[in-house]
């Protein structure tokens, strides 16, 4: 696997919340969906540069929508996991698993 | 809503269609004055991190070139020139030596912001923005260490020239379909 197949946290992070929205997710969205789940207070820019990327590296897509008058006649531009996303989060995943497993953590550390 | 101030500072950071989308999101979100400005300024850092992994590569070898890299070529140029006059070595350079220089570096840097017109005229215009910056701040790191620094006038011009003639020729590209379709359809629904 490339250097770049491999994930950050938040790009884990972002592709979930994507990944749960379904043809819902686009940035505020996303934005959200990682607050109401993990009461994370991210910035709107941080979420798009992590779109941005996850886009450039080929794991997401995005196609814009209509124009939408509460967004200033703006479009959403909402988001889809690629086939490659998926891949890359399930390895990503499955390595955290393989690291974690056996592994008695301190109290107040467990989920 | 009219859109706050603040989203000026994602123009240099962030491409149109980011700064869209985050224009919307603030606009959907009903954001306006100060909160506005905090969401924005929390969106520098991330944006910048993007900024210096995507558009830095991309800016700083026509920099280098048309900045202080030709600086250097014409001052050892000069220095040749020079060494050929008796008694006329390290000595202020004449005024043409830096007329010359100044064309010289006009020109390179009205080549390179014309080379980037092939990104659109938004895209085109930031990113001759940065070339010309980052041209400006190799000049001025090299002029104090140069053995025949100009007059504190010319330096100025030096410093000033290369942003001013990077973003002049991207100025006049006609926008990318995409990106004036969307303003079409802004317009159409204001």
């Amino acid at each position: 696997m490339g250097k770049g197949a491999f994930l950050g946290e938040f790009e884990q992070v972002v592709l979930l919340a994507v990944l749960r929205l379904g043809e819902e997710a686009y940035g505020l969205s996303v934005r959200r969906e990682i607050h109401d789940r993990t009461q994370r207070e991210v910035a709107i820019g941080a979420v798009y540069a992590t779109l941005d990327r996850l886009e450039q590296k080929g794991l997401v897509q995005s196609a814009a929508g209509e124009p939408v008058a509460e967004r200033g006649g703006r479009a959403r531009r909402c988001f889809q996991v690629t086939g490659t996303g998926r891949d890359a989060l399930r390895q990503s995943l499955r390595t955290i698993e393989k690291l974690k497993s056996g592994l008695e953590l301190a109290e107040g550390l467990e989920g | 809503m009219k859109l706050p101030l603040a989203t000026l500072l994602l123009w240099p950071l962030a491409p149109a269609p980011v700064r869209r989308d985050i224009e919307g999101d603030l606009e959907e979100m009903g954001l306006g004055g100060w909160a506005a400005w905090r969401e924005v300024a929390r969106s520098v850092p991330p944006l910048a991190g993007a900024f210096a992994r995507r558009d830095v590569a991309r800016c700083l070898p026509a920099a280098l070139v048309c900045g202080p890299l030709a600086l250097a070529v014409l001052d050892r140029f000069w220095g040749m020139v020079y060494s050929a006059i008796p008694l006329k070595e390290d000595l202020i350079r004449a005024p043409l030596a830096w007329v010359v220089n100044l064309c010289a570096i006009t020109a390179l840097c009205l080549a390179a912001g014309t080379a980037l017109r092939g990104e659109g005229r938004d895209e085109s215009r930031r990113l001759a923005f940065w070339t010309g910056v980052f041209a400006a701040a190799g000049i001025g790191v090299l002029l104090p260490v140069l053995p025949a620094a100009p007059e504190p006038g010319v330096r100025v011009l030096l410093i000033l020239f290369p942003v001013a003639f990077t973003v002049l020729p991207a100025g006049g590209v006609p926008a990318k379909p995409a990106d004036r379709a969307s303003t079409d359809s802004k317009e159409s629904e204001v």
